[in-house]
């Protein structure tokens, strides 16, 4: 029936069909004036200016439709026979995309229904509560000084030393030096506060008119983004800094992206010379991010039409009050010393899978389809240590390429994994008494969220990297902040918990004696409720211990959780300089990281 | 604990250089576990063990004659060779003991076949 197209684009063309039928269109061929044009879309990077240039060689249109986030178009012609022109001769051809990308093939599908696009269209969705934004903080004179001097500023820096640690966009810092890795700032360290330089202050002063900051901003990041650049999405650190950031973006537009916890997506245009000030949950719920593109579509409500607009170089400066640790913790959890860290993990990480070690294991029996399939892609006869074993469930060496060892810390799950598999040993993650360099790859699955520092959980992942072999790789998962990520929610959620999320100050709080020095610190964090979304990322975590499946709880223990937000793990992982992170995913409900040792 | 664990365990006491082999003293060992011979593994291992220190822990339990000194060459066609290698380092079991830190002596437990190698706050 459609003459002209080869095998493999008649395979194409009928997987377009598919998905436009699964998208509600009535699709096919019977013949209509209006039209679905496969791949013409926007989000497949073709410019509709030039699409209508083709299409409107064919005949006289009544309606034409972008449909948002869609790669196919809707058109609607005058005649029947326009239709059925364009959709003979068209059908299969390419037309040139406008991100300089291979070209795209045409095809055609006659739509029988009315349909009206603006149904397809989602909610807009509210605005974060917190986030404000000026636009023309500041004039282009101001703008054009403020990037000068900071060029000036990069050229000095990558004179003097070598490139920032980051692969990707380029650095500075005003004030305290940011550390990633543990993405904070290093108080106690001499060197790492300079002045604020002039055009910053003058920014500054600016900043503090609006009123949304408490206190005066002393640390100040520039990231030089060029087209194609991105930045991960991070809520920035919550113990290190204040309740309030602020952005200044320079240069040129880019699509600034937030997103919550229970799945909500927020984006919003931040155009050169506007200040973005996050305050609130927008500072402390919302993740941020930017995507690494070339090109951004943004949405004209007004005409109800999308464009590709072309990045140019953005230069953004991003404010932020660094915390006076003596104080008190406004939000996230208290700052406790090493000594307190391994206390609180004794009493209810380690100290409570002891005593629940029977019971956990029977519901830890199911193992995680993604590590079995990180472990069957190693080669043949590879050593693996599984940090962090539990119950064992990754200890199986009958059918298995590989052969593996497992330890943990608590002795009472090392027990259990003893009778299936006797390559066990009970060893802290953090310390674990094996060589450097030696095995050929690592699973820690489940772990890294119980260590209760950030420092902690950096130097777990070190500890793994110190274990492999040059080009080993390791697996490390780790329970989200996220239970719902892309409208998809996790397995631990339950129906009722979906679509509400509970409120901090709602929550019990269980308190926990630390005594370190000789004062006797008191941290506090609130109990979580089972199966519900998570409200903060520090917690405990209920377990309500049975003796057997068939009675009733006898005792209920707490555990503690610092539960990850998206991008969190990678930033740990890239913070390292001897690992590369090969691959990253969410998979319902955990953080997933592949990482290799470099050679 | 199996002597191929044995083999890659070292000693991590703060300031210790050399922790590496720990030594072994048993109180009770296990010879009769059985676990599947699978050569291609045992050929794959060889190369990356300690045979002196596979030989040493053999020593250190009175079993230093289900080894030979040396490995045999063309080991991988010896099945009867790769026998004995899986039997020492897959099947014999210290089931009660202590494995010792060469420098700083200090002493981790082994029960039920587990070494604990936890350390103390002071030793990290």
């Amino acid at each position: 029936m459609m003459e002209g197209l080869s095998k493999k684009q008649m395979k194409k063309w009928k997987s377009i069909l598919l998905k436009l039928l699964a998208d509600g269109l009535q699709a096919g061929t019977e013949p209509s004036k209006t039209l679905a044009v496969g791949n013409g879309g926007i989000h497949n990077g073709v410019c509709p200016t030039k699409l209508l240039e083709v299409l409107n060689a064919y005949g006289e249109i009544e309606k034409f439709s972008v449909i948002p986030k869609k790669s196919y178009v809707i058109i609607t012609y005058t005649s029947v026979e326009s239709a059925e022109s364009i959709f003979k001769n068209v059908q299969g051809t390419d037309i040139e995309k406008s991100d300089g990308g291979p070209n795209a093939t045409l095809y055609f599908y006659y739509l029988n229904t009315e349909i009206n696009p603006d149904s397809q269209q989602k909610a807009i969705h509210l605005k974060p509560q917190g986030l404000h934004i000026y636009e023309d903080f500041i004039t282009e004179k101001e703008e054009r000084l403020l990037i000068n001097t900071i060029e000036q500023d990069l050229m000095k820096q990558s004179k003097q030393c070598a490139q920032s640690v980051l692969k990707h966009r380029q650095v500075l810092h005003y004030g305290y030096k940011f550390q990633y890795g543990t993405n904070d700032v290093d108080l106690n360290d001499p060197m790492a506060k300079e002045d604020i330089p002039e055009h910053v202050s003058g920014v500054i002063e600016k900043v503090m008119e609006t009123e949304l900051w408490e206190g005066k901003p002393d640390q100040c990041t520039v990231n030089k983004y060029e087209p194609g650049h991105g930045i991960p999405f991070h809520v920035d650190n919550p113990d290190a800094f204040t309740t309030s950031i602020s952005s200044l973006s320079l240069g040129s537009s880019i699509v600034f992206e937030m997103r919550h916890p229970i799945g909500n997506v927020f984006t919003l245009l931040l155009k050169p010379r506007s200040l973005l000030t996050l305050t609130g949950e927008a500072r402390y719920t919302w993740t941020h991010g930017i995507k690494p593109k070339k090109t951004d579509i943004v949405h004209d409500s007004a005409a109800n039409s999308e464009a590709i607009i072309h990045r140019g170089v953005r230069w953004s400066l991003t404010l932020r009050k660094v915390k006076d640790k003596t104080s008190k913790t406004e939000s996230g959890p208290p700052m406790v010393d090493t000594q307190d860290a391994v206390e609180i993990e004794r009493r209810h990480v380690h100290g409570v899978y002891n005593k629940i070690a029977s019971h956990f294991a029977s519901t830890r029996e199911k193992p995680w389809p993604k590590v079995v399939e990180f472990l069957h892609s190693l080669s043949p006869h590879s050593l693996v240590l599984d940090i962090g074993c539990g119950s064992g469930r990754y200890l199986r060496t009958e059918d298995t390429n590989h052969f593996i060892f497992g330890c943990d810390r608590s002795s009472s799950l090392i027990d259990i994994c003893q009778e299936k598999h006797p390559f066990v040993f009970v060893s802290d993650g953090l310390n674990v008494p094996m060589k450097n360099d030696y095995f050929d790859a690592c699973i820690c699955i489940a772990v890294i969220h119980h260590y209760f520092t950030a420092e902690r959980r950096l130097s777990a992942i070190k500890e793994i990297v110190r274990l492999l072999r040059k080009g080993g790789k390791a697996l490390i998962q780790v329970w989200a902040a996220e239970q719902v990520y892309k409208n998809k929610h996790s397995a631990y959620l339950n129906k009722q918990s979906v679509n509400t999320n509970p409120l901090v100050e709602n929550l019990q709080t269980l308190k926990v004696d630390c005594t370190g020095d000789q004062e006797q610190k008191v941290c506090s964090l609130p109990i979580h409720k089972n199966r519900n979304h998570f409200a903060q990322q520090d917690m405990f975590v209920p377990w309500k211990l049975k003796n057997s499946p068939t009675q009733a709880p006898t005792n209920t223990h707490y555990r503690f959780y610092h539960v990850f937000k998206e991008g969190e793990l990678e930033q740990l992982c890239r913070s390292i300089d001897n690992c590369t992170l090969e691959k990253s995913y969410y998979d319902n409900g955990n953080w997933a990281a592949i990482i290799t040792k470099d050679l | 604990m199996r002597l191929l664990t044995h083999n890659m365990l070292t000693s991590h006491v703060k300031g210790v250089n050399n922790g590496y082999p720990l030594k072994i003293e048993a109180t009770e060992v296990n010879v009769e576990s059985e676990v599947d011979f699978k050569p291609e593994f045992i050929c794959c291992m060889i190369p990356r063990i300690d045979w002196d220190v596979l030989k040493k822990a053999l020593a250190w339990i009175g079993k230093a004659d289900l080894l030979p000194e040396e490995i045999v060459d063309n080991y991988e066609e010896d099945e009867e060779f790769l026998r004995k290698v899986h039997h020492t380092i897959m099947e014999i079991e210290i089931v009660t003991g202590s494995l010792i830190c060469p420098e700083s002596e200090r002493s981790f437990p082994i029960n039920k076949g587990i070494p604990n190698m936890l350390l103390n706050e002071d030793e990290v």
